[in-house]
């Protein structure tokens, strides 16, 4: 079951892993794009830091909510609008008042994410971006048919074979489109903070 | 590269206050990230908003002011600022006559963009969203996704800005706007990459004697290496693919402008603005309307973007209106 407690604890896990990596991150970025996705991602695990540790989300929908406008208004790339659309869409497929979520609760949650995001994103699969990791990632926890941790699990191995393979991708969305092969053998820096979020939440569990 | 700069965090906020406090007439400073022009409060016409990453100065919250954008909403360097900030200036900006939402086409400011429109349709304050895509090197006229939205941008504020204060409608304004949005063309060339002013990262890595036309206004590159060129001979290049790309005929008028990236001097760029008005003339072409200057740079890059935009009495009406934002003034 995954409950508040259990979610925060994934997440301040995360976040700790995320602030870590702001260097490789954006040294990653700097290879198609500007070189500053780390430096807003360190700001989203500051966000998360924050919320997490202020307790004042009352419950899972809430705290994703509440998440998903801290990233909306993180300053920096996209990563913010991104991942905010991903955690408000966590947040919508939680029920009103859930105070802990079984299977097919966790399901809804990715399922609407998957939803929210493909309504905003003209992004595809192949197109060397997070979509790589994230809807591999979405995709695996829903077919899951595990616990809280086998899915997360399951996620976070979709997550990180995607963000693999984007090595070999050369870029077809966004500002990285205009560098062409000078990214090829150098993964998507979108894709790796993604599988990384979802690789320390699963282990945290 | 070394800049005058204090802690990278702090980058976008200083540079924001010192534009506030060097134009205190002009603009305020609100929210953070909000540039407001100070006659907004007394507005009862259209408005413009826009948003944009910072560190292409003067652009584009320089543009600020009577007659041209009412609300920029400023992101980190580079970087596109999020939906609700968008919103706010939004409805900050709405005087009860809708606003006209000026969007440039770059992956980030696009999803802010669309974002913003999903809540403001939720609020039911009347928004027309335009992009600027004129960038002519990425894809031909018609993948106009494909294409960037680069310094066109700054001349359609000017456009939209006096069609807004003659007192047309939402749907004028943004007629008008979109009109000029599908009669410009960019392309832009390149010598020497710069550098992220936060993270000190090379942004472009160009080889020496080497020009990259086509590039864009990051860093990303736009796949035209060649040899570097004259004056002369680079702006036939360029100027020859903007007029086939706009299809320009002899007898029509243009309104051309030539800005430079950040690095290249005043001197380059007027000596290709003769060789662009030259190449211009020998083909009847005539430059009714002209800017050289520095207005969207990138940081140091070594270069120019060449824009050429397709004018008549009307759109040249609202080109030499007046108007008084701190980096450009009627």
């Amino acid at each position: 079951m995954l409950t508040l407690e259990l979610l925060q604890k994934m997440l301040l896990t995360a976040a700790v892993a995320l602030k870590e990596n702001v260097i490789p991150l954006c040294e990653l970025d700097s290879v198609a794009g500007d070189g500053d996705h780390g430096l807003t991602i360190g700001r989203m695990a500051d966000a998360i830091k924050q919320r997490v540790e202020s307790g004042a989300s009352a419950d899972i929908k809430e705290l994703l909510d509440d998440l998903s406008m801290d990233f909306m208004g993180v300053n920096g790339g996209s990563a913010g609008p991104l991942w905010g659309t991903v955690f408000g869409g966590f947040a919508e497929g939680v029920d009103e008042g859930a105070a802990e979520l079984d299977t097919a609760a966790v399901h809804k949650m990715l399922e609407q994410a998957k939803e929210d995001f493909m309504d905003i994103s003209k992004a595809k699969p192949g197109d060397k971006t997070m979509v790589d990791a994230l809807y591999p990632a979405l995709d695996a926890g829903i077919a899951c048919s595990g616990d809280t941790k086998a899915i997360f699990t399951a996620m976070a191995a979709a997550a990180n074979k995607g963000a693999e393979a984007t090595a070999n991708m050369v870029a077809r969305f966004g500002r990285a489109k205009n560098v062409g092969e000078r990214s090829l053998g150098y993964k998507d820096p979108g894709a790796v903070s993604m599988a990384l979020l979802l690789t320390k939440m699963a282990e945290a569990i | 590269m070394q800049k005058f700069i204090n802690k990278p965090e702090d980058l976008t906020s200083e540079l924001l206050e010192g534009l506030a406090l060097s134009n205190p007439e002009i603009i305020s400073l609100e929210q953070g990230n909000l540039v407001v022009n100070k006659k907004l409060a007394e507005a009862d016409r259209v408005t413009i908003v826009t948003l944009g990453g910072t560190g292409h100065e003067p652009a584009i919250s320089g543009f600020v002011g009577e007659g041209m954008v009412d609300i920029s909403v400023a992101g980190n360097i580079f970087a596109a600022p999020g939906p609700q900030a968008c919103v706010e200036a939004i409805k900050m900006a709405d005087k009860g006559h809708g606003v006209l939402f000026v969007v440039l086409n770059h992956a980030g400011d696009m999803l802010t963009g669309n974002l913003t429109m999903k809540q403001i349709k939720k609020l039911g304050i009347p928004v027309i969203k335009v992009v600027t895509q004129e960038d002519i090197a990425n894809a031909p006229r018609e993948n106009a996704d494909d294409r960037r939205g680069l310094v066109g941008c700054v001349p359609l504020y000017k456009i939209a800005g006096a069609a807004a204060a003659q007192g047309k409608s939402l749907e004028e304004v943004a007629a008008i706007a979109q009109k000029f949005a599908d009669n410009m063309a960019t392309i832009a060339v390149a010598t020497k990459g710069a550098t992220h002013p936060a993270t000190g990262m090379e942004i472009a890595h160009i080889e020496d004697g080497i020009m990259e036309v086509g590039m864009g206004q990051h860093g990303e590159g736009g796949g035209g290496s060649q040899p570097m060129k004259s004056a002369d001979e680079t702006a036939a290049i360029m100027m020859n693919a903007l007029l086939k790309d706009l299809d320009v005929q002899a007898g029509e008028k243009l309104l051309v402008i030539i800005n430079g990236s950040g690095a290249t001097t005043l001197m380059e760029q007027l000596i290709v603005f003769r060789a662009c008005h030259k190449l211009l003339a020998d083909k009847g072409i005539e430059v009714a309307a002209s800017a050289v200057g520095e207005i969207l740079t990138v940081q140091e890059t070594a270069g120019f973007q060449m824009f050429i935009a397709r004018m008549d009495e009307e759109m040249l009406g609202y080109w030499n209106a007046p108007c008084r934002t701190p980096y450009y003034k009627n």
